[in-house]
């Protein structure tokens, strides 16, 4: 502690003279508030922009998300869209294939079928489950319910059935109904494609209304459908009990007055309005005895003359004229309507959109091809 | 800050401004550096100043924080920590100049480790404690430091011991 040479050392440190013009605090002062203020405004900054970029970040998954389900819904409707095309014949034929091979008993058994337990043994969702129990009644939202039911029942693919039919079953028919029963016997995912078949067979009074049958909705392809169906080959049963409520406009001949009595399931006309013309009404065109030049080809020239058959207003088959069907729009019971059974149709207004049904009479360049009236 | 938080950190920088700032330039041997990194330790405690005031040894810290400023900026300008430049002119309580002038120079040869508990624990008369605070290192680091420096100064003041 003594230690002279300590305390020379110590000495000789101590009075080491600091500069004699020794800062106040103030600099220091000065200096760190500055320095902490330029640290808590960068903090603020940092975070403000943090939550902007948060922010935007929320909102843009937020809009995203809303896009992605407009996205989904746009990809569920296209895959949709041929749904109804192939659909009218399958569920004919594929419940018939299936409770013949593999659930004979079990889809015979079992009448009654559960739209719960049937839902869920698909794995559907409620959303489907409406939809499936919507399409009872209505044969445009009936693709829906048959698209969640083949995608639930594709991936199991037990049943050679479901496979074989890629295109799901849609209208008449609700989808759900069916589905317990021949399920749990065998492949849980059979269900979907049998389900609906074997509802329509034992339900053969669920057929749709008559307004669906009316084909007013331009967007439900009902021919197209029937003709897949005859090509799916899926060996169509003419027995089935829904057979009759398939049937329709298109497969009556033209030209023969045909009636529906007013319980029965109304024949659909075709309704292709809203699709390309066959044939378009040459501008200028006056009638002659009913007949207007058309163009059929659009080449610019007329080639044919077209009639234009408009719905109109008939309480009794008598008042049907020909190419033309006495129905009852309204379901009160009682004709009132008397509709065009054929399926040709023509553009009036010059935008290639079929806008009214015609008949084409004749084509003009072979009988006359100076395109000269009849 | 507050009136009263600004009157104690006027205080605490009264009372350790010229100890820190002797501390310094004998440790780095630089009054012109020890002189800026006092400044900056001490602009630095203001900033945490509520969290530096109840601290055992402000002291302690602000020292740390002027010596590793320093060195920090003798690395940015690759500079060695011992210069040859000579303390600003002091003057010296004792009356053997030459003598203090040794010393001094003697000091400088050590490096800044030893130097630095030379300065904390012999001049500054710190306790081990606060030595190895702030320095940062253990308490028993501190004592074979203070041995191995003192030692060492020593032998280099020779003569003068003897």
């Amino acid at each position: 502690m003594t230690d002279p040479f300590e305390e020379a050392v110590r000495s000789a440190g101590r009075g080491l003279a600091t500069s004699e013009s020794t800062p106040t605090y103030h600099g220091a002062w000065k200096r760190g508030r500055r320095r902490k203020l330029a640290k808590r405004s960068a903090i603020a900054v940092a975070g403000a922009l943090a939550l902007v970029v948060a922010f935007g970040a929320d909102l843009g998954r937020f809009q995203g998300g809303g896009t992605t389900i407009e996205v989904d819904d746009i990809a569920s409707e296209s895959e949709l869209a041929p749904a109804p095309t192939a659909a009218v014949a399958e569920p004919t034929t594929a419940p018939l294939v299936t409770a013949d091979t593999d659930q004979t008993g079990a889809a015979q058994a079992v009448p009654d079928l559960d739209i719960d337990s049937a839902t869920d043994a698909a794995g559907a969702d409620p959303v489907l489950d409406e939809a499936n129990e919507d399409a009872a009644g209505s044969a445009s939202e009936a693709p829906v319910s048959v698209e969640g039911s083949t995608e639930d029942a594709s991936p199991a693919g037990s049943a050679p059935t479901v496979a074989a039919t890629p295109t799901p079953v849609p209208p008449p028919t609700p989808v759900p109904t069916a589905a317990p029963t021949p399920v749990p016997t065998v492949a849980p995912t059979v269900e979907p494609t049998a389900t609906p078949e074997v509802g329509a067979a034992q339900n053969p009074d669920r057929t749709p209304p008559p307004e669906t049958a009316t084909l007013v909705d331009p967007d439900v392809p009902t021919d197209g459908g029937q003709t897949d169906a005859g090509q799916t080959g899926e060996a169509p049963t003419g027995d089935a009990p829904n057979d009759g409520a398939q049937t329709g406009p298109a497969d009556a001949d033209p030209g023969v007055v045909d009636t529906l009595p007013p319980g029965a399931p109304q024949a659909s006309t075709p309704n292709r309005l809203g699709r390309p013309a066959d044939a378009r009404i040459a501008p200028g065109s006056v009638p002659e005895q009913g007949l207007l030049k058309c163009d059929l080809d659009g080449d610019g020239s007329a080639d044919a003359f077209c009639e234009l058959l408009t719905t109109y207003g008939c309480t009794s088959p008598d008042q049907a004229r020909p190419d033309f069907q006495a129905v009852d729009l309204n379901g009160d019971g009682a004709l009132e309507t008397c509709v065009p059974l054929v399926e040709t149709t023509c553009d009036t207004t010059g935008d290639g959109i079929a806008n009214v049904t015609c008949r084409i009479e004749f084509s003009l360049t072979e009988e006359n091809p100076s395109g000269e009236g009849p | 800050m507050s009136t009263s938080r600004e009157s104690a950190f006027a205080g605490f920088y009264q009372q350790n401004i010229q100890t820190l700032s002797r501390t310094l330039t004998a440790s780095l041997g630089d009054s012109q550096l020890a002189q800026d990194a006092a400044q900056e330790a001490m602009a630095r405690a203001c900033e945490r100043w509520d969290r530096i005031e109840h601290y055992d040894n402000p002291a302690g810290w602000c020292y740390r924080v002027a010596m590793n400023w320093a060195t920090s900026r003798f690395r940015k300008r690759k500079r060695e920590v011992i210069t040859d430049d000579v303390p600003v002119a002091g003057t010296f309580e004792s009356p053997d100049i030459e003598l203090q002038d040794r010393i001094l120079i003697a000091l400088r040869s050590l490096s800044i480790e030893h130097r630095s508990v030379i300065v904390l624990r012999l001049i500054e008369d710190w306790s081990i404690e606060q030595t190895a605070e702030a320095l940062g290192v253990a308490p028993g680091t501190v004592q074979s430091r203070y041995a191995r420096a003192l030692k060492r100064l020593r032998a280099e003041l020779g003569d003068m011991h003897d």
